[in-house]
C-alpha cells in the first residue's frame, strides 16, 4: 500500500530516492564535512519566522542521517507550536499505542516528550519513540505544553537532559521556536554544538536575519551555516542545468 | 543591490513600466485631446541697453513683465483678467542681441495676439519712459536755474546802468573814491552772474547732448507684430515629458517592489547578505514527483 504523503516537502522512506531528497544529502555531506575536526553531536534547528522550515529541514535532515546510519534523535524543544509529532504521524501513532489506551487517549494527542523528561514525569525510555525505517531514526515529541517554555530550556535538568539523550544518539536535531519571537532557541544555542539557521527563498528582510544571527554569534554558539529552503529552481534556471539528459556545454 | 540584480528585476517585471506608460500615455492623450487647444501669439521686440552684465540701469524683460505694462497692455487689448493670471501666460524670451520676444500664450487666437501686440507696445513705450524719466525731472530743474539766473544777470545789469546813469562822471574814471568803489562793485556783479549764466548756458547744452544721446541708446520699438500659432508641439514635448516621467516611476516602482519584497534565490548572493555560508540548498518539493515516488514504493 502506497504510503501517504501529507507535505510534498517533508521526506520518508518512500521518497528518499527521489532527486529533491538529494538536496538533504548534500546538506548532509555539507554538515559532516564541517563536523570533522569537531565532535558536533547536538545540532539546533532555527529560523527567523514561522513557515520557513524547521521542522521539515529537522526531519529530512534526520531521516538522510539515519539512512547513512548514523543513530539520529529528532528533539521538538518547539513548545510554542510543536509539530514533529504531526508530521511524523507514524512514529506518534506508536507513540500513543504503546501507551495505556485508556490512559493516553486517541490518536492525535500530544505525546509525552522533552517537557515531561526536564520535569521528571517521565523517563528516557518512555518517551523516545524509535522509528521501524530507518531504525536508527527516533523521536523525542515536545511533551505537555509548560506554561514556561523559556524557563524550561534554559534550565540546568534541559543541559542533563540533553546529556542523557547523547547515550541514544550519535545526532541530535532540535526543532525550536522562531528565534525572532521567542528567546528559547538563544537560550538553548548555548548548550548545543551548532545551529542551522533555515530560510526560505521568498520575500525576506535581510537586516533582521543579519541581526538574530549576530546574536547567536554573541551567545556564543557556532553557526554551521543557512539551510537555503524552498528555492523556486526553474525561475533561476538550475532545473534546466541539473536535469538528467541535459549535455554539459564544452566551452 | 547590484545593477545585475536590478536588471534581472526589470526583465521579470517588464510589465509594469510599460503598462504605466501605456496609460498614462492614454490617460494623457485622452485628456489632451479633450482640453482645448492653446495659442502663441509672439511679437519681436528691440530694446537697446548700452551696458551689459550684472550692471543694467534697466532690464527689458523685468520691464516687460511688470504689473504697470501688464496692466496698460490688458486695457489696451480690452481684455478683462486678473494681472496675475495674465502675467503667468507672458513669456520674454532673450537672445545675444537685444531683440526680445513676447510670447503670450491663450486658449483665443485672437486674444492671444491682441494682448501680445499690446504688451509689446506698451512694454517698448514703458521702458523709454524709465530710461528718461529722470532726465526730465532734471531738464525742468534746470530750466528753473536758467529764469533764476537770467534774473540776476538782468538785475545786475540794470544795477549798473542805474548807477551810470546817476552818476556819467564815474564812468570816465572821474568822481570820489566812493563812487568809483561802488561802480567797480556793481560791475563785478554783473560780470559774476554774466558768467554763470554763460556757464550755466554750456552745462545745459552738453547734458541735452547726453540725455538725447542716452534716450537713443535706450530706445525701444516692436519690430514684429504678433501671429498666433497653435501649440502642437508644446503638446508633444508635454507628452513626451509625462510618458518619460512615466517611464522613470515605472522603473522606480519594480526597483522599489524589489526591495521591499526581495526574494534572493541565489546562495551566494545569500551568503553576501548574511555573511554565512549556505550549506544546504533545498529546492521546491515537487508534489507531483514525490507522490508518484511514494506510489511507487
Amino acid at each position: 500500500m502506497a504510503r501517504q504523503v501529507a507535505d510534498p516537502a517533508v521526506l520518508n522512506v518512500s521518497t528518499l530516492a527521489t532527486t529533491f531528497a538529494e538536496s538533504y544529502r548534500t546538506l548532509r555531506a555539507n554538515i559532516t564535512f564541517r563536523a570533522i575536526d569537531d565532535d558536533i553531536r547536538t545540532i539546533l534547528v532555527t529560523s527567523a519566522g514561522r513557515e520557513e522550515g524547521k521542522s521539515t529541514t529537522v526531519i529530512t535532515l534526520g531521516l538522510v542521517m539515519a539512512q547513512a546510519g548514523r543513530r539520529t534523535l529528532l528533539v521538538d524543544a518547539d513548545f510554542r507550536r510543536p509539530s514533529l509529532h504531526l508530521l511524523l504521524p507514524d512514529l506518534a501513532a506508536r507513540a500513543t499505542a504503546r501507551a495505556n489506551f485508556w490512559d493516553r487517549g486517541t490518536i492525535g494527542r500530544m505525546p509525552k516528550g522533552l517537557s515531561d523528561l526536564i520535569s521528571e514525569s517521565a523517563s528516557l525510555p518512555e518517551v523516545v519513540i524509535a522509528s521501524p525505517s530507518p531504525d536508527s531514526l527516533s523521536l523525542l515529541a515536545a511533551g505537555t505544553i509548560p506554561p514556561n517554555p523559556s524557563e524550561l530550556v534554559g534550565s540546568k535538568r534541559m543541559l542533563a537532559v540533553l546529556d542523557d539523550l547523547k547515550q541514544y544518539a550519535d545526532l541530535i536535531l532540535i526543532d525550536t521556536p522562531p528565534c525572532q519571537l521567542y528567546a528559547d532557541a538563544f537560550l538553548l544555542s548555548q548548550r548545543t554544538d551548532a545551529v542551522l539557521y533555515v530560510l526560505r527563498s521568498t520575500r525576506q528582510e535581510w537586516g533582521t536575519h543579519r541581526r538574530l544571527l549576530k546574536q547567536f554569534e554573541q551567545s556564543r554558539a557556532r553557526v554551521l551555516g543557512v539551510v537555503f529552503n524552498d528555492v523556486d529552481v526553474a525561475q533561476e534556471g538550475y532545473d534546466a542545468f541539473y536535469s538528467p539528459g541535459v549535455e554539459p556545454k564544452h566551452q | 543591490m547590484e545593477l545585475k540584480y536590478m536588471l534581472r528585476a526589470l526583465r521579470r517585471r517588464f510589465w509594469i513600466p510599460i503598462v504605466l506608460v501605456a496609460v498614462t500615455g492614454l490617460v494623457t492623450g485622452a485628456l489632451f485631446l479633450k482640453a482645448k487647444p492653446t495659442y502663441t501669439a509672439t511679437a519681436s521686440v528691440i530694446a537697446k541697453n548700452p551696458t551689459n552684465g550684472t550692471d543694467r540701469p534697466l532690464s527689458f524683460p523685468e520691464v516687460a513683465i511688470s504689473n504697470a505694462v501688464a496692466s496698460r497692455a490688458l486695457k489696451d487689448a480690452h481684455v478683462d483678467e486678473p494681472i496675475a493670471d495674465f502675467e503667468q501666460s507672458v513669456a520674454v524670451v532673450s537672445g545675444k542681441s537685444d531683440i526680445y520676444q513676447i510670447s503670450v500664450q491663450d486658449r483665443d487666437p485672437d486674444r492671444a495676439v491682441a494682448l501680445a501686440n499690446a504688451l509689446a507696445t506698451e512694454s517698448t513705450t514703458f521702458y523709454e519712459d524709465l530710461a528718461t524719466i529722470s532726465v526730465q525731472s532734471v531738464t525742468s530743474q534746470i530750466d528753473k536755474d536758467i529764469v533764476e539766473m537770467r534774473k540776476q544777470y538782468v538785475a545786475a545789469a540794470q544795477a549798473l546802468a542805474a548807477f551810470d546813469a546817476q552818476h556819467p562822471e564815474a564812468v570816465g574814471g572821474h568822481g570820489t573814491s566812493a563812487l568809483l568803489a561802488q561802480r567797480q562793485e556793481l560791475q563785478l556783479e554783473q560780470q559774476a552772474t554774466a558768467t554763470a549764466f554763460i556757464n550755466l548756458e554750456t552745462g545745459v547744452s552738453q547734458t541735452e547732448v547726453g540725455e538725447i544721446t542716452r534716450a537713443r541708446d535706450f530706445a525701444a520699438g516692436v519690430i514684429d507684430r504678433a501671429v498666433a500659432a497653435r501649440d502642437a508641439g508644446l503638446r508633444a514635448y508635454k507628452l513626451g515629458y509625462v510618458l518619460g516621467v512615466a517611464l522613470l516611476l515605472g522603473i522606480a516602482l519594480v526597483i522599489a517592489l524589489e526591495y521591499l519584497t526581495r526574494t534572493v534565490r541565489d546562495p551566494a548572493e545569500v551568503e553576501e547578505i548574511l555573511g554565512v555560508p549556505v550549506i544546504g540548498f533545498i529546492p521546491k518539493a515537487n508534489p507531483r514527483v514525490m507522490k508518484r515516488a511514494a506510489r511507487a514504493s
